[in-house]
C-alpha cells in the first residue's frame, strides 16, 4: 500500500506563478518547502512578500504566498480568546500557546502570527518568546477573524544566509538564553531593501544588516554603538529590539529602540558595509522595559511613531519633535529624558502592533481583566 | 508502512456503509477507512482537512496535521504529539463530497501512561562518587527538553536511611535551566556552606562528612511534551571533608600530542572540577595567543580535559589558558577560595586567568 502525501490545489497556481516570475524579474525564487528552524521574526514588503527571519538557522526566507488581493479599509477586527483557538490547532491547552511575532500584509490586511507550544518554558522574567522556544507554526488571521495555518511545505520562496551570526555556544548569562536567538532581532523593509538588526559573532555584536531584494549574495553589515543614558555608558553588545525606517528632517534614517530603553537615530547614509557607527540617543523611555514593536501612523494630519513597550504601555512620539533639533544624550540620566512622548487613551496590554489600513492599527493585546489574548483593530485616540 | 495488525481499532463501523474510524495509539495516527467513492474527492489537504477533523477536548478548532490518502483510507498525523491522558474527538464529515452523508463523531482517550516515554536523565555531575561536604552545585542532564515548572518537585536528596535532607538546595521558583531545558543546575544553599552565615551556624552543612546520600530524580517529572520520564534516576555519592584548597593549574599533567597529527591533548587536573565550567573555561592558544579551534570534552570523573583540534597541530609553542572563573566542586577558583578571607581593606582577591605553556615537537 503506497502512501501518498497530498498536495495543495494552490500548488498548481503557485507553479504557474513561479514560471511567470522566472520569465520576468525574479529568477531566485523556487518552489519547495521553507525549512526554518525558528520563525523568529516576520515583516512584509509593500507588495505582500513575507520575510521570515530564522535566527537559529541564520537564514532569511522571502516567501510569496500569493496573498495580494487588496483590502484597503478592513472592517473592525475583534478576535477574542486567541490562545484557546490556536491551542486547539497546536493540540494543547490555551496556557501552553506562545505567540512569537506578528506582521500585517499591507496588501490583503491578513495578519500573520508565528506560534509555538513553548509558553511553559519561561523561567526568568526577562526572557522573550524566542529565548524559550522556537516558533514552528505560521498562522494567518483574515480580516473576518478566521484563523488558518499557512503551510510552508510547498511555497514560492527565495532564501539568503545571515553571515557571521552570533555563535550558537554563546550564553547570555543574566537571562539564561543563547545569543543566537537574537541573530535576527527585528526586520523592516524600506526603499527596496530589507533591514535586519541582530547579534553577530564580532567583538561589537550589535549589527544592522542591509539586503538588496531580490536577494543577491552579499549583504552589508554595520556594527552599531549607542550611548545608553540609564546605564551611563556606551554599548555595542545589546541588539536593537525594534526599529523603524523613517525620514528625519528629510533624511532617510533609522529610529531604533533598545532594552532599558534608549531611542536612537542612525543616519541611513552612514550604514555602510563593515563600518562601525555611533547613533544619536534622542530619548530614554524609562529603564526596566523592553520595546516590542514600532510603527509609524497618521492621525489628524500628523505623523506619529508608536512604540509598544513591555511595562510602560503604548508610547507615542509626535514626529514634530523629530523635525526639531534633536537631543543628544551623552550623560547618565535617571528615569526618562530626551524628546517628549505621550500615551493613547484607548489601548493597553499591547504586545504587538501593526498598520491596518490608513486609519487603523491592529494590536495583539492581553486584556487586563480576563487575561484574554486578543487581536483588535483601533483608531488611536489621543488625549 | 502501517499494517492492519498494529492498528488498535477503538472505534468501529457503525453501519456497514459507514466509514471506519480508527486510532493507532502506537503511531498516534487517526484513520478513516471504507470511504468508497468519497475518497476520490479527498486527494488534497484542504478537502481532507474538512472531511476529517481531530479536536483536543472541547476545543472548537481542529488540530493541525498532515493528511494522506491510500486507497479509500484517509490518515491524519498530528503536527505535534498527542498529550497523555486526554480526550480527543474525531469528526468525519463527508457532506462536502457526498450528498446525504451524515457527520460521524467518535471519541478516544490517550493512555495515562506515556506511550513514548523517551526523555531520561543522561547524567548527573559531578560524576565522581566522592564529593566534599562543601560541594557547591550539581548538574542534571536530560535527553530532551523538560517542563520547567514542576521538575523540582520530583527531585529529592535523601541520606543513608532514606530521610530527606531539608533545605539542601537554594530555593528558586523553577530552578536554573539552560535555554533548551535540558540542563538543570542545583545549587547547594551557600548560606549553609559559608562559615559565619546564619544557616551554616543553625543548620550546619547539608551534607555530613562520612555520610552517603542519594539524589533521586523520579519518573513523575514531565518533559516539555507533558510525558513522564522513562524511569527514576538515582545518583549515589558519599561525602568527605570540606575542600578548602585552590585548584592548582601548575600541578596539572599535560599529555602533549605530536605535531602534524590531530591527536588529543589530554590535561589531567589534580582533583575533580565543576563539569560545565571545566568544559567551557579551558582553551588552547597558539603562540600568538589566538584560540585553537577544536572540540573539548570532560572525562574521568571530571578530572580530565580532552581536546581534539579541528586541524593538525603544528610544531612550536602553545599554551593552555584557564579562565579565572574555573571552579572545583566546592567553588574554589585557581586564584581564589570560595571562602576567601578578606584582606584588611575588605577586598577579595580577584579571580584571574592561569596560563601553562607547552611545546609540540
Amino acid at each position: 500500500m503506497r502512501l501518498q502525501l497530498l498536495s495543495f490545489p494552490v500548488l498548481i497556481s503557485t507553479l504557474a506563478a513561479a514560471l511567470t516570475m522566472a520569465l520576468t524579474s525574479n529568477a531566485a525564487f523556487t518552489v519547495g518547502p521553507v525549512k526554518a528552524q525558528s520563525m523568529s521574526k516576520l515583516t512584509f514588503a509593500p507588495d505582500g512578500t513575507l520575510f521570515i527571519g530564522d535566527s537559529i538557522g541564520a537564514r532569511i526566507f522571502a516567501v510569496d504566498l500569493d496573498d495580494r488581493t487588496p483590502v484597503n479599509d478592513p472592517g473592525k477586527l475583534n478576535v477574542s480568546d486567541l490562545e484557546r483557538k490556536i491551542g486547539g490547532m497546536l493540540g494543547v491547552d490555551a496556557r501552553d500557546v506562545l505567540i512569537h511575532d506578528m506582521a500585517v500584509n499591507p496588501v490583503s490586511k491578513n495578519i500573520y502570527l508565528t506560534a509555538s507550544r513553548g509558553r511553559r518554558n519561561f523561567s526568568l522574567e526577562w526572557q522573550l518568546p524566542n529565548d524559550v522556544a522556537n516558533a514552528s507554526v505560521l498562522l494567518r488571521v483574515a480580516p473576518n477573524g478566521d484563523i488558518e495555518e499557512v503551510r510552508l511545505d510547498s511555497v514560492k520562496y527565495s532564501v539568503t544566509d545571515v553571515s557571521n551570526p552570533a555563535n550558537e555556544a554563546v550564553e547570555v548569562d543574566w537571562k539564561k538564553t543563547k545569543a543566537r536567538v537574537d541573530a535576527i532581532s527585528d526586520m523592516a523593509f524600506a526603499d527596496g531593501k530589507l533591514f535586519v538588526t541582530g547579534l553577530s559573532n564580532e567583538e561589537f555584536a550589535s549589527t544592522m544588516r542591509i539586503y538588496s531584494f531580490p536577494f543577491n549574495k552579499e549583504d552589508s553589515s554595520t556594527s552599531l554603538e549607542i550611548y545608553h543614558g540609564s546605564h551611563g555608558k556606551y554599548e555595542t553588545d545589546a541588539p536593537v529590539r525594534a526599529f523603524l525606517p523613517i525620514r528625519i528632517n528629510g533624511k532617510p534614517s533609522l529610529l531604533a529602540s533598545y532594552l532599558c530603553t534608549p531611542l536612537v537615530v542612525f543616519s541611513m547614509d552612514e550604514l555602510l558595509d563593515k563600518k562601525h557607527v555611533k547613533g544619536r540617543t534622542i530619548a530614554e523611555l524609562g529603564d526596566g522595559s523592553y520595546p516590542l514593536d514600532m510603527v509609524e501612523f497618521h492621525f489628524k494630519n500628523k505623523v506619529y511613531v508608536l512604540i509598544v513597550n513591555s511595562t510602560r504601555g503604548v508610547i507615542l512620539v509626535n514626529e514634530d519633535y523629530l523635525s526639531q533639533p534633536l537631543p543628544n544624550i551623552t550623560e547618565q540620566i535617571e528615569g526618562t529624558a530626551g524628546i517628549p512622548f505621550e500615551h493613547p487613551r484607548n489601548v493597553g496590554g499591547v504586545l504587538h502592533a501593526g498598520n491596518y489600513g490608513d486609519k487603523k492599527l491592529v494590536f495583539l493585546r492581553r486584556d487586563p481583566f480576563n487575561g484574554d489574548l486578543q487581536l483588535v483593530s483601533r483608531e488611536i485616540d489621543l488625549p | 508502512m502501517m499494517t492492519v495488525s498494529v492498528i488498535a481499532i477503538i472505534a468501529a463501523a457503525l453501519t456497514a456503509n459507514r466509514p471506519i474510524i480508527t486510532y493507532d495509539a502506537a503511531m498516534q495516527i487517526v484513520s478513516v477507512g471504507r470511504l468508497g467513492v468519497a475518497a476520490h474527492s479527498l486527494d488534497n489537504q484542504k478537502a481532507a482537512s474538512r472531511a476529517l477533523r481531530v479536536y483536543l477536548g472541547e476545543s472548537q478548532t481542529a488540530m493541525l496535521g498532515d493528511y494522506r490518502l491510500a486507497g479509500d483510507v484517509l490518515t491524519f498525523t498530528p503536527r505535534f504529539a498527542l498529550l497523555a491522558d486526554r480526550g480527543y474527538r474525531v469528526v468525519v464529515d463527508l457532506r462536502a463530497v457526498l450528498s446525504g452523508a451524515k457527520p460521524v463523531v467518535y471519541q478516544f482517550r490517550t493512555r495515562a501512561a506515556p506511550f513514548h516515554a523517551k526523555t531520561h536523565v543522561t547524567a548527573i555531575f559531578p560524576s565522581t562518587q566522592v564529593v566534599p561536604a562543601n560541594i557547591l552545585r550539581m548538574y542534571i542532564f536530560f535527553s530532551d527538553s523538560m517542563s520547567r515548572q514542576s521538575t523540582l518537585d520530583h527531585i529529592r536528596l535523601v541520606d543513608d536511611s532514606g530521610h530527606p535532607v531539608e533545605q539542601a538546595f537554594l530555593e528558586t521558583k523553577e530552578g536554573l535551566w539552560d535555554r533548551e531545558g535540558r540542563r538543570l543546575t542545583l545549587f547547594f544553599d551557600p548560606g549553609r556552606i559559608k562559615s559565619g552565615v546564619g544557616l551554616h551556624e543553625t543548620l550546619g552543612l547539608a551534607l555530613k562528612p562520612g555520610g552517603c546520600y542519594r539524589l533521586i530524580v523520579s519518573k513523575g517529572a514531565v518533559d516539555a511534551e507533558g510525558q513522564q520520564l522513562r524511569g527514576t534516576f538515582i545518583k549515589k555519592f558519599c561525602v568527605v571533608q570540606e575542600d578548602r584548597t585552590l585548584p592548582n593549574v601548575q600541578h596539572w599533567k599535560i599529555r602533549v600530542p605530536l605535531a602534524q597529527t590531530r591527536n588529543a591533548l589530554v590535561v589531567d587536573a589534580e582533583k575533580p572540577l565543576d563539569h560545565a565550567l571545566f568544559e567551557r573555561l579551558v582553551r588552547v592558544e597558539d603562540s600568538h595567543g589566538a584560540p585553537v579551534r577544536g572540540t573539548a570534552a570532560v572525562e574521568d570523573q571530571d578530572t580530565r580535559w580532552r581536546f581534539v583540534p579541528e586541524t593538525s597541530w603544528r610544531a612550536g609553542e602553545y599554551a593552555i589558558r584557564v579562565a579565572g572563573e574555573l571552579e572545583d566542586l566546592a567553588g574554589n577558583r585557581p586564584t581564589r577560595l570560595f571562602e576567601e578571607i578578606a584582606t584588611p581593606n575588605g577586598r577579595r582577591a580577584e579571580a584571574s586567568d592561569a596560563v601553562v605553556s607547552f611545546r609540540l615537537q
